[in-house]
This record gives C-alpha cells, sequence and structure tokens, in this order.
C-alpha cells in the first residue's frame, strides 16, 4: 500500500508505540510518538540511555514493528509489509551504522562493503567497482583486504558508513555511531558522514545521547525522555 | 543474492570451519562408499556370474535323475485314527508320522528313465540331445590284463574332458567305437612312462559286463551279517544253483501255498527242464579301440563334478555317448528299468527354466546349474540390500551429526545472521545459503567418496573376483564384476547430496527466522 504524503516528507511516524513483555504492566519503551523526517534532512534523536531512542531507530529501520502506531518511509507503511518487503525496504531505502561496527569478522573490507549489493543480486564486477570507490571515499582505499580485526574502531566504522551507503539509501540511520570511538575518531566519523550525506537527499537519523555531538552534526534535534518525545528543537515540530 | 553468491558464501563458511566439515565429510564418505560398492557391485557381480557360467554350454544343461514317490495309495481312515486324550497338536504329530509310515510300509515307486521317457523329452520344445548316462561296473580284458572297474559315458565335445587327455585323442564322435583308460587302468598294466602308454593307444579292448550276480552275492552277503565275501569262481557257482531251482520247485515237498511263493520268486526261464543245467548267461561284451588315456580330476575339478552331478570324476574307462548307450541297453535289467540319469541339452538358458520344469512335471528329479546361478544372484541381492542398508544408516547417522553441526553454526553465527538480516538479506536467502552448505557438505563428500571408489575399486575387484573363484570353482578373469556406471555415480551423489540438504532443512530455517535485533545483540 502507499502512503499519500508530501512528496518532501520520507519518514513519518504517527502515535508510534512499543511495548515488550507479556505480563502486565508491559514495558513501553516508546510511547505514542508523533513526527516526519524529511528528504535530506538531519535529524538527531536525543536522550539517556533507556529513553527509547535505539528502538525507535528499529522500528524505523524495519527491524522490529511497532505495538501501535503507523510508521510511513518513502511511501511504505512499513506495519503493512511482509516479511520480504520489509528485506527489501531494508537493502533499497535504508542504510544502517552501528555502534558496534556489525562488520562480518572474517569478510575483508571490501567484501563487507559487498554485502548489500550481494543481497540485491548485483553483479560482481559492478559491486567490487562500487565497493571500491566506497573505500576509496572513506579514505580506506588501501585497506580493501584486511579483516575487520586488521582494522582500527574508526577505519571499522568508516567500512560501516561505506557499506550503509552502497545502495545510495534514502534514509541512513545511525546508532550511536561514534559510542566507541575517542573524540577526535568520533570528530573524523561525524565528518564523513555529513560529507556523503551533504547535498544529496539522503535523510539521516542519528542516535545519540551526547547533546553536543547532537548539535554539532543534526539541523535538528529530537529529544526523547522515557520513551516519549519530550521536545523537537529544530524546524519539523512535534 | 545470485546462485553463485550463495555457493561461494557456502564455501567460505565450510572453509572456515574446516574440522568441523572434514568430520560431517567423514561420515558422508564412508555412507557413500559403502553405498557405492553395494549397488556397483550387485548388477556386477550378478553379471559377471551369469556371463562366466554362459560361456560353456553347462548353463543350457540340465542333470535328469530318477525318482522314488510314494506309491499313490488311499490311507484308509482307520490306520489314521489316534485313540487317546490328546491335545490337538499332540494329535496331529501322531497322525503325521502314521502316514509316514504307512507309506513306508507301502513302499515307493520308482520313476525311471526308460526310454519311452527319453524319447518324450526329445519331443519337448526347445530340447536339442538327451543323452542317457551310463555307469556301470565292468571288466577290462586286454590280452592278458584284466580290470574291474567303473565305465562311464561322455559327450565327444566336453570341454573338460579334452583337458584331461594325457596321451592319443579324446572322442571325435559320440558314436565311435572307442574307449578311454585312466591313467590308473595304464598304471596297473604296466604303462608308466608317456611313451610306453602311446604304446596302448590304438590297441583293442574287451569289456565284459555281468548283471545280476553282484546283487545275490550282496545279498547272502548281507543276510549272513555282512562278513561273508565270494570269489568270481564262487559267484558263478552260486548263480548256477540259483538257475536250477525253478526246474527243482515242483520236486520240493512243500505246502501249495510255499511252492507258489518260490514259483514267484524264480520264475522259470526255459521251456526245456534239460536245459536248465547249462549255466544261464549273464555277460554282455563288446570291443573297442583304446583311443586315449586321460588323468584323474583335480581337486577343483573334482568339487565342479560333484557341484554338476558328473559321474566321470572316478570312472576308469570312458566309452562316447551314444556308444555307452547302445552297449547298455543290451543289459535286459537296464533296458527294461531305464536309466539312473541323463543329461538334457537345450537350445538357450533362457528356456531351461521352462524345460526343466516339464521334466519335474513328469516326476523324474532335474537339476541345472540356473538354479545355482540363480541361488547366487539372491545371495549377492541380500548382501547388497544389507550393505546398502548399512550404508543409507551411516548415511542417516552423518546426516544427524551435520544437523548438529550446522545448529551449533547457526548460533554461532547468529550475529552474521543478524547483519545479513540487518543489510536487506531476505529470510529465503539465509534459508538458501544454510542449506546450499548442507548440500555442499553432501556432494564434496559424495565426490570424495567417487575418487576414493575408482582408486579402490581395482583391489575390491581383486578381492571379490578371488572369492568368486574360491566359491564358484570358475575362471573370472577379464570379467569386471564392480562397475560405475553413470547412472550409479549421479546415484551417489545425489543420495548424499539430498541426505545432507534434508538435515540441514532445521537448522535453515531456524536460522532464517532468527530476529534481527536480538541476533545484532548475540555475541
Amino acid at each position: 500500500m502507499q502512503y499519500k504524503a508530501n512528496n518532501n516528507v520520507l519518514v513519518e511516524l504517527t502515535g508510534v508505540s512499543k511495548s515488550y513483555g507479556k505480563l502486565y504492566p508491559a514495558v513501553n519503551a516508546v510511547s505514542d510518538v508523533s513526527f516526519v523526517v524529511c528528504r535530506g534532512e538531519r535529524v538527531a534523536l536525543l536522550g539517556k540511555s533507556g529513553s527509547g531512542k535505539s528502538t525507535l531507530l528499529n522500528l524505523i529501520a524495519g527491524l522490529d514493528r511497532p505495538t501501535v502506531g503507523k510508521i510511513c518511509v518513502s511511501g511504505r507503511i512499513l506495519s503493512e509489509l511482509s516479511a520480504a518487503a520489509i528485506a527489501d525496504y531494508r537493502r533499497e531505502c535504508v542504510g544502517m551504522i552501528f555502534q558496534a561496527y556489525n562488520l562480518v569478522p572474517w569478510r575483508t573490507a571490501l567484501q563487507n562493503v559487498e554485502l548489500p549489493m550481494v543481497f540485491d543480486r548485483r553483479g560482481k564486477a559492478e559491486r567490487a567497482t562500487a565497493a571500491r570507490e566506497a573505500l576509496a571515499a572513506v579514505g580506506l582505499a588501501r585497506r580493501i583486504g584486511h579483516r575487520p580485526s586488521e582494522l582500527s574502531g574508526g577505519e571499522q566504522q568508516r567500512v560501516a558508513i561505506a557499506r550503509a551507503l552502497m545502495n545510495k539509501p534514502e534514509l541512513l540511520l545511525a546508532d550511536e555511531p561514534t559510542g566507541n570511538l575517542d573524540s577526535s575518531t568520533a570528530g573524523e566519523i561525524l565528518e564523513s558522514l555529513g560529507r556523503f550525506t551533504e547535498n544529496s537527499q539522503t535523510a539521516t537519523i542519528l542516535v545519540t545521547h551526547d547533546e553536543e555531538l547532537a548539535y554539532r552534526f543534526s539541523t535538528r534535534v529530537l529529544h526523547m525522555l522515557d520513551g516519549r518525545l519530550d521536545h523537537d528543537s529544530g524546524a519539523g515540530g512535534v | 543474492m545470485n546462485f553463485y553468491d550463495i555457493v561461494s558464501m557456502a564455501l567460505l563458511a565450510i572453509r572456515r570451519q574446516k574440522t568441523r566439515a572434514a568430520l560431517s565429510l567423514i561420515g558422508v564418505v564412508i555412507g557413500s562408499l559403502m553405498l557405492l560398492f553395494a549397488l556397483a557391485s550387485r548388477r556386477g557381480v550378478q553379471d559377471a556370474v551369469t556371463r562366466v557360467f554362459s560361456m560353456s554350454k553347462q548353463m543350457r544343461q540340465i542333470e535328469v535323475h530318477q525318482n522314488w514317490m510314494p506309491k499313490e495309495v488311499e490311507i484308509p481312515e482307520e490306520k489314521l485314527e489316534v485313540d487317546g486324550d490328546l491335545d490337538e497338536d499332540f494329535r496331529a504329530r501322531i497322525r503325521q508320522l502314521l502316514i509316514h509310515h504307512w507309506q513306508f510300509e507301502q513302499g515307493s515307486e520308482i520313476v525311471s528313465l526308460t526310454r519311452e521317457r527319453i524319447a518324450k523329452i526329445e519331443a519337448l520344445a526347445h530340447v536339442q540331445s538327451v543323452h542317457p548316462q551310463m555307469s556301470a561296473n565292468v571288466t577290462l580284458i586286454q590280452g592278458q590284463n584284466e580290470l574291474q572297474g567303473i565305465c562311464t559315458s561322455i559327450a565327444a565335445d566336453d570341454e573338460v574332458l579334452h583337458e584331461r587327455i594325457l596321451v592319443g585323442n579324446a572322442f571325435e564322435s559320440d558314436s565311435e567305437q572307442t574307449i578311454l583308460l585312466n591313467e590308473y587302468v595304464a598304471w596297473r598294466w604296466g604303462f608308466t612312462s608317456p611313451s610306453q602308454m602311446r604304446g596302448l593307444v590304438g590297441t583293442r579292448v574287451r569289456i565284459e559286463q555281468r548283471f545280476g550276480e553282484e546283487n545275490i552275492a550282496h545279498s547272502l552277503s548281507y543276510r549272513n551279517g555282512g562278513d561273508v565275501e565270494f570269489s568270481k569262481e564262487e559267484l558263478t557257482v552260486l548263480n548256477r544253483a540259483l538257475d536250477r531251482i525253478p526246474s527243482m520247485i515242483d520236486d520240493l515237498i512243500l505246502p501249495e501255498q510255499e511252492r507258489a511263493v518260490l514259483k514267484k520268486a524264480f520264475p522259470s526261464t526255459t521251456a526245456e527242464p534239460d536245459q536248465t543245467l547249462q549255466p544261464v548267461e549273464r555277460v554282455i561284451a563288446e570291443e573297442f579301440t583304446v583311443a586315449g588315456i586321460y588323468r584323474s580330476p583335480t581337486e577343483a575339478e573334482t568339487k565342479d563334478f560333484v557341484r554338476l552331478g558328473r559321474t566321470d570324476g572316478f570312472a576308469e574307462f570312458l566309452l562316447p555317448i551314444k556308444t555307452a548307450t547302445q552297449f547298455a541297453l543290451r543289459n535286459p535289467h537296464l533296458k527294461k528299468s531305464g536309466f539312473y540319469n541323463a543329461t538334457v541339452l537345450v537350445d538357450h538358458e533362457s528356456h531351461l527354466k521352462v524345460v526343466s520344469e516339464q521334466i519335474r512335471e513328469m516326476g523324474l528329479r532335474e537339476y541345472s546349474l540356473i538354479s545355482m546361478v540363480e541361488f547366487i544372484q539372491k545371495q549377492v541381492r541380500q548382501v547388497t540390500l544389507i550393505v546398502s542398508l548399512v550404508a543409507i544408516f551411516a548415511l542417516v547417522i552423518s546426516a544427524v551429526g551435520i544437523a548438529n553441526t550446522m545448529v551449533m553454526s547457526v548460533v554461532e553465527r547468529t550475529r552474521e545472521i543478524g547483519i545479513m538480516k540487518a543489510l536487506g538479506a531476505r529470510e529465503g536467502q539465509i534459508q538458501m545459503l544454510f542449506l546450499i552448505e548442507g548440500a555442499l557438505i553432501g556432494l564434496i563428500g559424495g565426490v570424495c567418496a567417487l575418487a576414493i571408489g575408482l582408486v579402490i575399486r581395482i583391489p575390491i575387484e581383486m578381492l571379490t573376483i578371488s572369492i568368486l573363484e574360491s566359491e564358484l570353482n570358475k575362471t573370472f578373469e577379464q570379467q569386471q564384476v564392480i562397475e560405475f556406471p553413470l547412472w550409479l555415480l549421479a546415484v551417489v551423489l545425489a543420495f548424499s547430496t539430498a541426505v545432507t540438504t534434508l538435515a540441514t532443512i532445521l537448522p535453515a530455517r531456524r536460522a532464517a527466522r532468527i530476529d534481527p535485533i536480538t541476533a545484532l545483540r548475540h555475541d
């Protein structure tokens, strides 16, 4: 089902809640959250640990389904998609970056970056070329044959960024991407992220607990508190 | 994710777990090898056995023997009555014994190979020839030399006989007036070297067969406790005395009833009472030319002879089959009661069974190699079945091992599965990845088994041939008993692949259904 919306709106959350546990009372990780993210927008989800920001990111990524509410991304209502369609959505629309990098340890940097295109049934030559270019763009042209264990934390995260951008996603989701890095490397990573999304229609949602980082990177900050959207410091509004 | 990517990712996963994959492969290889050889040897051994026996005419021969059958006399019901308060099983067993005793008391009927029956067999469809076999105790005379021994008939084209000729030649036809002598005869008469034996070839010998005398001697010896032996002269005297009895019966002072019994036992052979004092001639004799000297069979040949029911193994003299038949039929007793056995040759081995059944229906006993070949083939089938079942069992066990390994692998690769899902891999792709991994283990195991099988085929074949040769006393040289046709290689590969793929279904489904969020948190 296609969702009729403003052409510029990429993500729209309406009354989204997520609760866990079968016993009463259930744990409400996210409660009644609604907001929109436009194309090319850089949004930070800011909040303390347990505020529900990562859960919200997973819901937008299609890794989890909301208990109540509707999430619409690029015309797709996620709760109405089949498992296969959700997989296609993640592959075609979303690029994900994790705090723990989540690189496959026994694959080289090049092979890790190729993965999204592998699932997209692209030819070997095409994806190898694209992966080399992506790695070169993040400054890792000389490390393509290295495995994650042979790379530093910053390098691993840059490989993850290259991988996230391989299928040219409309939406980039980053969950504490600098959480495991020192401040200098964290700055470099954010700079990389900013460079890739600048002048493009790719919207970015960054999850962080670091207020300074949130304001430095994004044009809009959504404050999460106890699973609720506390306030929106940017132009989008709640 | 295209097929090439799935295969290369699966291969990479196998390579990462070398030890585990190697252990899984061992089970697959053993099971596949067993299956390969069980199926390869089944057809090969059966065909080789049939080929080897078909090379000679033995596969077209039926040995027919006279038979004893219980007389078909109706048993009076009172003879089968079982008195007493018995349980039913006990009563049934006693009744069965009463039937046996009755049949034994009534005697049995001999279904012999009379000339009429031989003619009837000859008239059967697909029968090429019927050769009655003569086997008689005769006396061979050459000048002053005389020797008693067994004389047997043999076909001129007998393959084994040609191999046994030491001096001279085998028979050229089945009806020539020649004789072959065992080396034992030559030795007894002092012809010990080959050149001396050659001197015996071409000479004339006389065969005498006496009938009716030995039986009298045997009966009297038995009646007297078995210790009495009669010389040839004494036997002549005894027979002359017996010949006189018919003319003396009327003069004996006996009750009429006993006189009648005696007359039944000693029927008068001549109408002239004065001639009864002359000895009755019970000898048939003929002269033959010695064609050659033959050796006794080797131990292996003897085994074969016993199996085939051949009677020429220990015979001192051999006559061509038709000549022997004519000679034997001069014996009035044999003329009346028929031969003990005969060899029937059919036009093709495929007709052996039909002809055998028809002969059996005549009440005669028959034996042919086809029953032995069928027995061997049945045994081969049974052994194959057992080995195949063990092979399948081994493959199933290894499949269970593979399933266990794959479950472990899924657990270990949970995070990787989560990453793949987060990057957009479909459940079907993840499932296919594990299924292909399982299939590759089966395929690699199957290929290894085929490669090992091709290498060890020759020693296994040599071992199989040596067992077959020692069991069947046949040469299997240049026979391929283990065959690897393409379909068999395909079946083994398909089976090993299918088993390991099936073993991976559950772990693969489990992998596909892993929750990505949980998987990404997995260490």
